[in-house]
């Protein structure tokens, strides 16, 4: 009995190993924007208040992937961008010209209290799941 | 059975009679589920991993990580764990009273989130396999069907390790333990049940006046005691602000009814708002006062109270229903007398 139950515990830690995400977002364009991340098919998100400028995680890596899509909207809620996310998240550019690229997720920050974290807003929150 | 003049039947022959269209539909309804279960897993793979992002039991973990790191348990602060929020229903990180952020900060504070997470999803999703099993298989035929017209909610239910797959399995446990004589512990049990229940949904509440409905005056004062006590416990955790702001989200959530509810189904019939805000409130007072009512069945007042638990609420989602099921509960195994509190010798 023991043994299994170890078994499942080691299953469940190495399961749980693989299940991790993270978000790094990189906003180097003159507008601030706002990142919303999806939950499935369905109209549930989070979203982050991105000002221009900024460099920080979203989330830093945590057990939990994520199922996208993600979508950049500008001021006005107006969709600029969106892609389906990797399940282990990503890393967002945004670059001076405006282009937007996501990227493999950031490698684990060596001090992640050194880095900032994006502040959660409801903006653009009632803008349709791109994915419907 | 004996045949005529004394002759027993062969058991083959028994077999196959007592094999009857109960037994047939009952078959075909966990068979359905079974299939059906597999179904959503193939539609919604999500499902076999609760840690992801945005799943309920996530959302359990996130409020007790938030107010282990001493944030707001209703609000997001960077670096929290991402909780979504869909603006038609829900605004805030925690729909709920606040307990159910209590009942997590130890796990969140002590265990990995893989370990909490699927203890706790494995635990929900066996409440309700077991009493949706239960049901089907102890149930007589009207019981079976119903059960069955509730499969697709239970499944939801099951597999998104929402809390209501527990409070389903507590509840119907006091069902159970009503069944059994009274007995100091037991009575505490129940009660216990029922306070915690109501601490995380308010709808559990009526299963309170359910107990009073039948005299089981011990186990509604234990009820009492224990909500009194979980209440004392949450406000020392999460700090006396916790039950205003719970309140003012609560009054907000009002406002935002979902088809399947009893406000939705006012909205839907073009009543006004002031008369859709009000509806779980009417239906927990109509329930109440019908589970009094009928306080001499107790079977039937147990089922509506169950009704109430499910309706008393703003957000009723489709998965909601599954709560439903206690109200079969009564109905799947033989009557017995329900015997009022006294005092018993342990």
């Amino acid at each position: 009995m023991m043994r299994w139950l170890a078994l499942a515990l080691i299953g469940v830690l190495c399961l749980g190993c693989a299940e991790r995400s993270s978000l790094f977002v990189e906003n180097l364009s003159a507008q601030p924007v706002v990142v919303r991340v999806y939950f499935n098919s369905f109209g549930e998100s989070f979203g982050f208040r991105v000002p221009a400028g900024v460099r920080a995680w979203g989330w830093a890596p945590l057990e939990g992937r994520v199922t996208g899509p993600i979508a950049v909207f500008d001021e006005s809620c107006t969709i600029a961008w969106h892609q389906e996310i990797p399940m282990d998240g990503g890393h967002l550019k945004l670059d001076a010209g405006g282009a937007i690229e996501l990227s493999a997720p950031e490698p684990p920050s060596p001090a992640p209290s050194a880095n900032a974290f994006l502040e959660f807003t409801d903006v653009c929150a009632e803008a349709a799941n791109p994915r419907r | 059975m004996t045949g005529g003049a004394g002759v027993v039947e062969p058991t083959s022959a028994r077999g196959f009679r007592a094999f009857g269209l109960r037994q047939i539909v009952a078959m075909f309804v966990l068979v359905f589920s079974a299939f059906a279960l597999v179904l959503f897993v193939q539609l919604r793979p999500d499902y076999l991993h609760p840690t992801e992002i945005g799943t309920d039991v996530g959302t359990y973990f996130a409020a007790g990580q938030r107010l282990v790191t001493g944030h707001e348990i209703y609000t997001l602060s960077p670096g929290d764990r991402p909780v979504p929020i869909w603006p038609e229903f829900w605004t805030v990180p925690l729909v709920g009273p606040p307990t159910i952020a209590v009942l997590w900060a130890l796990p969140a504070a002590i265990f990995p989130p893989i370990i909490a997470i699927y203890v706790w999803w494995l635990a929900a999703f066996a409440a309700t396999a077991a009493i949706y099993v239960w049901t089907i298989v102890r149930g007589h035929l009207l019981v079976v069907i119903a059960a069955g017209i509730l499969s697709f909610s239970t499944i939801i239910t099951a597999l998104s390790g929402n809390v209501n797959g527990l409070l389903i399995g507590g509840l119907a446990a006091v069902w159970f333990l009503t069944q059994e004589p009274p007995t100091t512990r037991r009575d505490v049990a129940i009660g216990f049940l029922v306070a915690l229940a109501t601490a995380v949904k308010i709808g559990p509440a009526l299963f309170g006046i359910w107990l009073l409905a039948m005299g089981r005056w011990r186990a509604a004062a234990a009820a009492v005691v224990a909500g009194i006590a979980i209440a004392l416990v949450t406000l020392v955790v999460a700090g006396p602000d916790i039950i205003p702001t719970y309140l003012r989200l609560a009054a907000d959530t009002a406002n935002r009814v979902t088809s399947f509810s009893a406000g939705g189904i006012l909205q839907g019939l073009g009543l006004p708002q002031a008369i859709v805000v009000l509806a779980p409130a009417a239906v927990a007072v109509i329930c109440g006062a019908l589970a009094i009512a009928l306080r001499r069945n107790p079977r039937a007042a147990f089922s509506i109270v169950a009704v109430g638990a499910a309706f008393a609420v703003p957000v009723v989602r489709f998965e909601t229903l599954s709560v439903l099921l206690l109200v079969l509960i009564p109905w799947t195994q033989a009557t017995r007398p329900i015997p009022a509190s006294a005092p018993t010798v342990e």
